[in-house]
């Protein structure tokens, strides 16, 4: 007999398989057309559908025209894109470093540093952080958005149980060899831990493309919103203009504005994801069974 | 003027901040102070004599009427008020601005100022975060516009440690020296007291309150929107509910809120004969409307998605015969939609057919903006910048900063209305919506394409008015209110919600009633009635 697995299934439970994994997978795409296809839909589309659109009969892309005509919206795309790929950078230089160091059973007194560490766990309120934020001189800059969050505990946690089981004899050796502590993060320990530093970096990235309450808090300039900022504004507000403020040319309907930034925002993160979800998927799995 | 839609959605929000203030003091002044509001000599009024509208306006709240932007604008300031920059927060209520480096009508702004006004310009939610931030890490600007309904605790000691006084620049004639501001009403001013000190220059919203607004090409099947009793009201909403189409948006609580006023409930508190207050939620009368909300949920004539954000589209396309909305003057919203569209709105009517109905009015401001302590060189500079962008509505200085200049952001459309150009467009409505939360002339009904309908309106409001009341406690402080208020409101809510969609049975109504006088209700009633002016009639 054959092992089970090898089994070829019945069709009728093949179906059921089909049915439910469609119905997921509708579950997910379909919200995502109705951004899409909300963000082109013209006004008459808006008020035939009652709100959100299914399908645009008369597409259009006089929301985008629109969010991109006030410049407001280009800058924040830039602001967005600098935050993310600097904040990454520095944030997983800040990480791998220090959990590197903590992973090493040399390290002096690193009981008591991981105790410290341990608090990072915990946010310190807004009114600290503000204070924080002032008094090293970062109100109104974009540093405020990336330096204050450039180490997550959890991230540093996650990397450093992973470079705790790179194998000491590795490590040995190549000190041995004459490998200084540089050395063996960036040719041994780092190379064989690509795949969990992608993920971290990924978590990192979205972190800082999402983030939008720390701007919100310590930028008072509106031209270095990020995208984030713009867009909740977008959402959250509904009306452009008020009745006695007639234009020339009438706005599209808030709802098609709102989806419209919707998928600015999401586009950039959506385009990064397939080229890391390798990554992701190794990363996850080597913590549970390694091979 | 402004998007109010959102603003008054917040008023029902829970409280955010918490006690994110509390270093700021320990709320000691309790009613002593609340004592001194209802003492203090208010501005004397002088309404604007420059400008006479189409349709008079009066002091009962009726909003005067333009039927086009007056021609030729007069000036009401004598000249640029500012010599030196100023910073303010303040919040948008539309598309956010291109920030001032970018935006030629900002600069434009400026240059009529005499300086620049570099606005920090806040977003909602977040607002009282913002707000507490400032405050804490003492960056205070030299203006904060402070909303009234966003859960913003411990107001009154806030405001003596940190902000300025400005009762003697304002209080009585002394207001005469800025025309503007002594052309905002007694009702509003109101608004500004707390301590029985005056903070700032109210921002005038709109006097009256949330009405239901209907489709007559949806109501025309059954009769129409206007009913005479509550049991008509009731048949026509099933007839118009289908299991597609739905009679009624599902805003529970703002429907509640236009029951109550069939049912004969008060507007907020009742002022009973010996002077006393019961609130709302005591009354028989606000049960009832629970009970009838109840009965109109069972018979499925609500839209069934509670979450449902904005039913304005529905009610354009008939998903949805009836919507509350924030005023007569909604009516725009949707000729937004659909230019060929003007909605009817509900008139109060006896829920039995012969009882006088209530119409409530609203707050009538959106609060004020305090200024940070200084000296008194400065508060008059600061004064001055409010009288200029409190310039009532069809003066020189009400263009400048509602449409910019003439050209540029804006040109005379045949009928010789300012319209927006597509410059106006981008660089207007985030800067006129920051703008116009912190500081306001009183409201007018002026409708530019549709001048017909600020008749209408004006008409409405005639009607609205006869059966008008306002909230007594408006303009009077109370400390437990604004700690706890917002909080107990919501959870109070939150009962009402279960019971009218049936998760729960009537029942649960006196078991919240009775959580909302010991959390604070009581107490709030206590210190309300002890400032209760002796002006407010008998409910």
């Amino acid at each position: 007999m054959r092992p089970v697995w090898k089994e070829k299934p019945a069709p009728a439970y093949q179906a059921i398989k089909a049915v439910v994994l469609g119905g997921f997978a509708l579950a997910i795409v379909i919200p995502i057309l109705v951004v899409v296809s909300t963000s082109l839909a013209s006004d008459q589309d808006i008020i035939d559908a009652g709100g959100y659109v299914l399908w645009p009969s008369h597409p259009t892309l006089k929301a985008y025209e629109t969010l991109f005509s006030g410049g407001l919206m280009g800058r924040a795309i830039l602001v967005s894109v600098f935050v993310t790929l600097v904040g990454t950078a520095i944030a997983l230089a800040v990480t791998i470093a220090l959990a590197y160091a903590t992973s090493r059973p040399v390290l002096f007194g690193r009981p008591v540093l991981l105790m410290v560490l341990f608090t990072l766990l915990f946010a310190p309120g807004i009114i600290p952080m503000f204070l924080v934020v002032k008094q090293l001189g970062l109100l109104d800059s974009l540093w405020s958005l990336i330096l204050p969050g450039v180490l997550g505990a959890f991230n540093f946690v996650v990397l450093r149980t992973f470079f705790m089981n790179v194998p000491g004899e590795l490590l040995e050796s190549a000190r041995i060899d004459g490998a200084g502590d540089f050395m063996i993060l960036r040719r041994i320990v780092m190379p064989l831990s690509k795949a969990v530093i992608a993920v971290v970096g990924l978590f990192y990235a979205v972190g800082f493309w999402n983030a939008f309450f720390n701007a919100l808090l310590y930028l008072n300039d509106t031209s270095k919103w990020p995208v984030q900022v713009i867009l909740r504004t977008y959402v959250l507000q509904g009306k452009s203009l008020s009745a006695d403020q007639l234009g020339v040319e009438p706005l599209p309907q808030p709802q098609s504005l709102q989806m419209a930034v919707v998928v600015v925002a999401l586009v950039p993160i959506a385009m990064v994801y397939p080229f890391l979800q390798r990554h992701f998927t190794k990363g996850v799995i080597t913590g549970a069974v390694k091979g | 003027m402004i998007s109010r839609r959102r603003f008054l959605q917040v008023s029902g929000a829970a409280v955010v901040a918490g006690s994110t203030l509390a270093g700021c003091g320990d709320g000691g002044t309790a009613s002593g102070g609340a004592k001194a509001s209802g003492e203090l000599k208010l501005p004397t009024y002088r309404p604007f004599a420059g400008l006479r509208p189409d349709l008079a306006g009066a002091e009962t709240g009726l909003e005067p009427g333009f039927l086009q932007f007056p021609a030729d604008a007069v000036a009401s300031v004598k000249a640029p008020p500012l010599k030196n920059a100023v910073t303010a927060l303040t919040e948008t209520f539309a598309t956010p601005p291109p920030p001032m480096g970018s935006n030629p009508m900002w600069q434009a702004l400026n240059q009529a100022l005499g300086a620049e006004l570099k606005l920090t310009i806040g977003t909602d939610p977040g607002y009282p975060e913002k707000f507490a931030t400032l405050l804490a890490g003492d960056s205070l600007p030299d203006l904060m516009w402070l909303p009234p309904n966003q859960g913003i605790p411990n107001i009154g000691p806030m405001l003596e440690a940190k902000f300025q006084d400005l009762t003697k620049y304002l209080s009585g004639d002394a207001v005469l020296e800025y025309p503007n501001l002594a052309a905002l009403k007694p009702a509003s001013w109101r608004t500004a007291v707390v301590n029985g000190k005056i903070w700032g220059a109210p921002i005038p919203s709109t006097p009256f309150g949330q009405v239901m607004m209907g489709n007559p090409r949806t109501w025309a099947k059954v009769g129409g929107l206007q009913s005479t009793s509550a049991d008509e009201f009731f048949a026509k909403c099933k007839e118009l509910s289908n299991g597609t189409n739905y009679a009624l948006e599902p805003a529970i609580i703002n429907m509640l809120h236009m029951f109550g006023e069939w049912f004969g409930a008060p507007n907020g508190w009742r002022v009973n004969a010996d002077r006393s207050l019961t609130h709302l939620y005591e009354t028989d009368n606000y049960r009832a409307a629970v009970e009838y909300a109840a009965k109109l949920w069972a018979a499925k004539v609500f839209y069934p998605d509670l979450n449902l954000a904005d039913a304005t589209p529905k009610t354009v396309n008939g998903q949805i015969a009836a919507q509350v909305t924030v005023g007569p003057r909604a009516t725009a919203d949707f000729r937004a939609l659909d230019p060929t569209l003007f909605v009817d709105t509900l008139i109060p009517f006896g829920h039995d057919g012969k009882a006088k109905p209530v119409y409530d009015m609203g707050y009538g401001t959106v609060g004020f903006t305090p200024f940070k302590k200084t000296d008194e060189g400065r508060i008059r500079e600061l004064l001055a910048l409010m009288d200029y962008l409190s310039a009532p509505f069809g003066t020189k200085e009400y263009l400048q900063k509602n449409f910019g200049v003439e050209g540029q952001q804006y040109q005379l459309d045949a009928k010789k209305n300012p319209v927006l150009t597509k410059a106006g467009t981008q660089q207007a409505p985030g800067l006129v919506s920051a703008l116009t939360i912190m500081n306001s002339p009183e409201s007018v009904i002026f409708n530019p394409a549709f001048p017909d309908d600020t008749r209408k309106i004006h008409q409405t409001e005639q009607e609205l008015l006869k059966f008008a009341m306002r909230n007594p406690t408006a303009g009077t402080y109370s400390d437990t209110s604004s700690k706890v208020g917002p909080k107990l409101t919501a959870a109070f809510r939150d009962t009402i919600v279960d019971i009218v969609t049936g998760r729960q049975q009537i029942g649960a109504y006196d078991e919240a009633l009775k959580r909302w006088k010991s959390g604070g209700g009581d107490k709030m009633r206590d210190e309300f009635a002890a400032v209760l002016p002796a002006s407010v009639p008998v409910s």
